[in-house]
């Protein structure tokens, strides 16, 4: 129905042009340095033993998680496990805990944790969740009747599982470790206390010294690589579409029995929420119980606030800025408006330090203004959650179909009264979720917040940050305390999506 | 007087022809059909005259006012014209009142008055007011959309196959309150639909689509007794196509001499018999003994208000034909052997596709 609104398509272009800027800064950062330096500065003895470090790292921590996520996805949805309905809360809870405080709580129990694998169990114990939710989705969207097909047609339990239901698990499967790696890759706060080197730390250490040097830089350059490798590997293998075939919706699924199995799932999931969520939660309440009154400090108050309202600020301006986009790809799918949503999902991919090193350069070499400023730091974290965003606003204006939007218009409402009295009141718990979301995230982003804020900026991640690195536990002890409380609501908004997404 | 006129519409998706030269006229207070199978254009059709979709030529005018032609449009929301879609597309998040008042102005919803009237209209009980469209019925649903629709006083309302997600008990109840209620308010209706009982007992004109070209655009007792070609035939309801030889007004076919109107010229064609004018009689003499004509039953489906037979001529094995006997036929069964005679005149049309 006519062509797309015009602010809508400039702004969404701006968005995407912007998320350009970290892949653009990559891609300069090599030809500025010239083929032969970038060359020797990528291929040397630190860049091979950082490699090796990070990819072990990654790819440990995509197979743990996959394989912990899948588990307990299966118990939970498929089995007659004890108190279902209250572990699936509980499995996704650790995603409200940074991963850097999950590192802090561990490091406290067992101070000689660290290496590969500290590094490996304290990434998977934090962003295991991540294939837990999209495969418990799919468990629980599955038709019985595919299984109890391949039941009829003479294959055992375990088979029909294997050769029907795991392969329509796939792309959630892999989707879910694909975010567990990117997220691993990016992972930077968690490894101080683990005195475990990635290209993460090593990018920040050169950063700290030399600012924007050309070592550094190549350093991106690698990381990102292997971002982009990641997206794509799931891009390739993962994007099979499973066509459902009849119509109407599945019946619920029979449970398998767990009988004399009851046991050791249960412990085997108290375990494993012992560890993701017990052990922190445990760590901070054993620290601030070490500090008493004395650690919560006028400190404490002035870095909620400015968290706070940096929170807000980030939730608007990147909620606002999605909806562009978000309403484009919904309602007018052209070439650009695809190529402007995947640009913002591969920009995405970009590690948030990568993003601030980019943002640094740009801001100091080109709009001196803004460098250290509100300004570039919401940019950041526009860049860093705008997919975190559009996923949610996305559901939301699916509600609204494009049939209600054009009997709006045959019922004499222009294109603007029907987005007021359409459109919006139906996308506004999916746009409210977004908003949100954002704001959670960005009440705990470390990296670009340590990178981009204005100087003197004191948010709960960085003032938690520097007091466990001069390893003043119990001083760092409330500002976790209040990340944890701050983040607790994305558990229930988690789980919601994924129920929303399922119903879809 | 016109109240819609379609001229020339062409409109493709990519290499696709959705819609080729087509051109068709609505007379005020009059009900349209357009009528054709799934993926035939109908409803693009309807959408273009909604103003929700441009053609790629060709121009539509409403009340003799050009809304869509080359250089010039009118956008959908100033057209006054109604739309029901196939699922009603109420607002979920507004309730039955909030929807049927969507349109109206503030005065007029603080009056109230409208409102009540178009309740009234569809046969809606003011105790739904207050309901969500998911507390609905689908039929409930429809006539809500229906009221909406036609809060506005709209001169043309358009109906994109509204009763097709309905039950079967349901839909022809549904269709005939939305048939009332647009006679009274005097409204012009299109109707897409792939059903063409429903076409023909909707509407006082239908238009046959396929493949995005009219077939056919008449009267429904034209369209049903005198189609255009054999694919019309079958497709506005069960057909018996069969060879004959014409010969001055009759045509000499295996089911026996047959008169025929059209004033054909002598030669070979093919006639249409609709099943219904097969009279089938158990016959039990020997084949041969008497002037009629002979078959054998091949198969039947009993449908409660009548048989569908299948009947094998005797004589021409290769020829099959379908034969509709009202009621039970009891008597009727596979290889029950019967005597066909044929009720009524034949109609000649073109062989095969057209």
């Amino acid at each position: 129905m006519g062509g797309a609104p015009p602010v809508l398509v400039v702004l969404a272009v701006a968005v995407a042009l912007v998320s350009l800027v970290p892949l653009g800064f990559v891609l300069f950062s090599v030809v500025d340095a010239g083929p032969q330096r970038a060359w020797a500065l990528i291929v040397r003895p630190r860049v091979g033993a950082l490699l090796l470090n990070t990819g072990l790292l990654t790819a440990l921590t995509m197979l743990c998680s996959a394989a912990l996520g899948t588990v307990c996805a299966f118990l939970v949805e498929r089995t007659t496990l004890p108190g279902a309905r209250l572990w699936a809360p509980l499995l996704v809870a650790p995603l409200a805990v940074p991963a850097f405080v999950t590192s802090y709580g561990w490091v406290s129990v067992l101070p000689g944790i660290d290496g590969l694998g500290g590094a490996t169990l304290i990434m998977t114990l934090a962003y295991f969740p991540l294939v837990y939710l999209p495969v418990g989705t799919a468990l629980r969207q599955l038709d019985p009747a595919w299984e109890e097909q391949a039941r009829s047609l003479g294959q055992s339990a375990t088979r029909a599982f294997v050769t029907v239901t795991l392969p329509q698990l796939r792309p959630a499967l892999l989707g879910g470790t694909l975010l567990v790696g990117l997220h691993t890759l990016s992972e930077f706060g968690a490894f101080q206390a683990l005195k475990f080197s990635t290209f993460t730390t090593a990018i920040y250490e050169q950063f700290q010294s030399t600012f924007a040097s050309a070592a550094g830089n190549m350093l991106a350059v690698v990381l990102v690589l292997c971002c982009l490798v990641l997206v794509s590997a799931e891009y390739g293998f993962g994007r099979r579409h499973i066509a459902r075939t009849g119509s109407g919706s599945p019946r619920t699924q029979t449970p398998v029995r767990l009988g004399r199995w009851s046991v050791p799932a249960v412990t085997g999931l108290v375990t494993v929420v012992g560890a993701a969520l017990g052990v922190p939660l445990s760590s901070v309440v054993y620290w601030l119980g070490v500090g008493g009154s004395t650690v919560w400090t006028s400190g404490v108050v002035s870095a909620t606030v400015s968290t706070v309202q940096l929170g807000l600020a980030a939730a608007l301006v990147t909620t606002v800025l999605a909806f562009p986009v978000s309403y484009l790809v919904v309602r007018h799918r052209r070439l650009f408006t695809v190529v402007a949503e995947r640009v913002s999902y591969v920009a995405a991919a970009v590690p948030s330090l990568v993003v601030g090193l980019a943002l640094v350069t740009v801001t100091v070499h080109y709009v001196k203004p803004i460098y250290q400023t509100y300004a570039t730091l919401l940019i950041g974290y526009l860049l860093l959650f705008l997919p975190r965003a559009m996923v949610p606003i996305r559901t939301g204006l699916a509600q609204s179909r494009r049939e209600l939007e054009e009997a709006s218009r045959a019922l004499g409402q222009s294109r603007t009264a029907t987005l007021r009295r359409v459109t919006l009141p139906l996308a506004a718990p999916g746009i409210a979720s977004a908003a949100a979301l954002v704001f959670l995230a960005a009440t705990t982003e470390l990296t670009s917040t340590l990178m981009l804020g204005p100087t003197g900026l004191r948010t709960l991640a960085t003032r938690f940050w520097s007091l466990t690195g001069s390893i003043d536990y119990v001083a760092a002890a409330p500002y976790a305390a209040l990340m944890i409380a701050v983040s607790a609501p994305v558990t229930y908004l988690l789980l919601q999506q994924s129920r929303r997404v399922a119903g879809r | 007087m016109t109240a819609l006129s379609v001229r020339g519409v062409d409109k493709s998706f990519g290499s696709v022809r959705a819609l080729d030269d087509v051109s068709f006229d609505v007379e005020r207070g009059s009900t349209a059909a357009l009528l054709g199978p799934s993926g035939c254009g109908k409803t693009t059709l309807l959408r273009i005259i909604a103003g929700f979709e441009r053609p790629d030529h060709g121009s539509v005018s409403v009340d003799d006012e050009l809304v869509t032609a080359s250089g010039i449009w009118k956008r959908p929301e100033r057209r006054s014209i109604g739309y029901v879609s196939q699922e009603g597309a109420l607002f979920p998040h507004l309730t039955v009142a909030g929807n049927i008042e969507f349109a109206l102005t503030r005065p007029e919803r603080r009056d109230g008055t409208r409102v009540a009237e178009l309740l009234a209209l569809v046969s809606l009980d003011p105790s739904q007011l207050t309901r969500f469209p998911h507390q609905l019925s689908g039929g409930q649903q429809q006539r809500v959309a229906l009221a909406r629709a036609m809060a506005r006083r709209p001169g043309l309302m358009l109906l994109d196959e509204p009763f097709a997600a309905l039950d079967a008990s349901l839909r022809a109840d549904t269709r005939d309150l939305m048939a009332a209620a647009l006679a009274a308010e005097k409204v012009t209706t299109v109707l897409v639909t792939h059903d063409q009982e429903e076409a023909l007992s909707f509407a006082d004109h239908v238009v046959v689509l396929r493949d995005g070209r009219v077939r056919q655009s008449g009267g429904p007792r034209e369209v049903y007794e005198r189609p255009v070609d054999a694919w019309t035939a079958a497709f506005v309801g069960d057909a018996v196509l069969v060879p004959a030889r014409l010969q001055q007004g009759r045509a000499y076919t295996a089911l026996g001499v047959v008169p025929f109107t059209g004033g054909e010229p002598d030669g070979e064609g093919t006639v249409l018999l609709r099943p219904e004018q097969l009279d089938l009689t158990q016959f039990t003499g020997a084949v041969g003994s008497e002037d009629a004509i002979i078959g054998d039953v091949v198969a039947f489906s009993y449908r409660g208000h009548d048989t569908l037979a299948s009947v094998t001529l005797h004589d021409q094995p290769e020829v099959t034909v379908a034969c509709r006997i009202p009621g039970n036929a009891g008597w009727l069964s596979t290889g029950t052997r019967v005597a066909i005679r044929v009720l009524g005149g034949a109609v000649v049309v073109p062989d095969g596709d057209g």
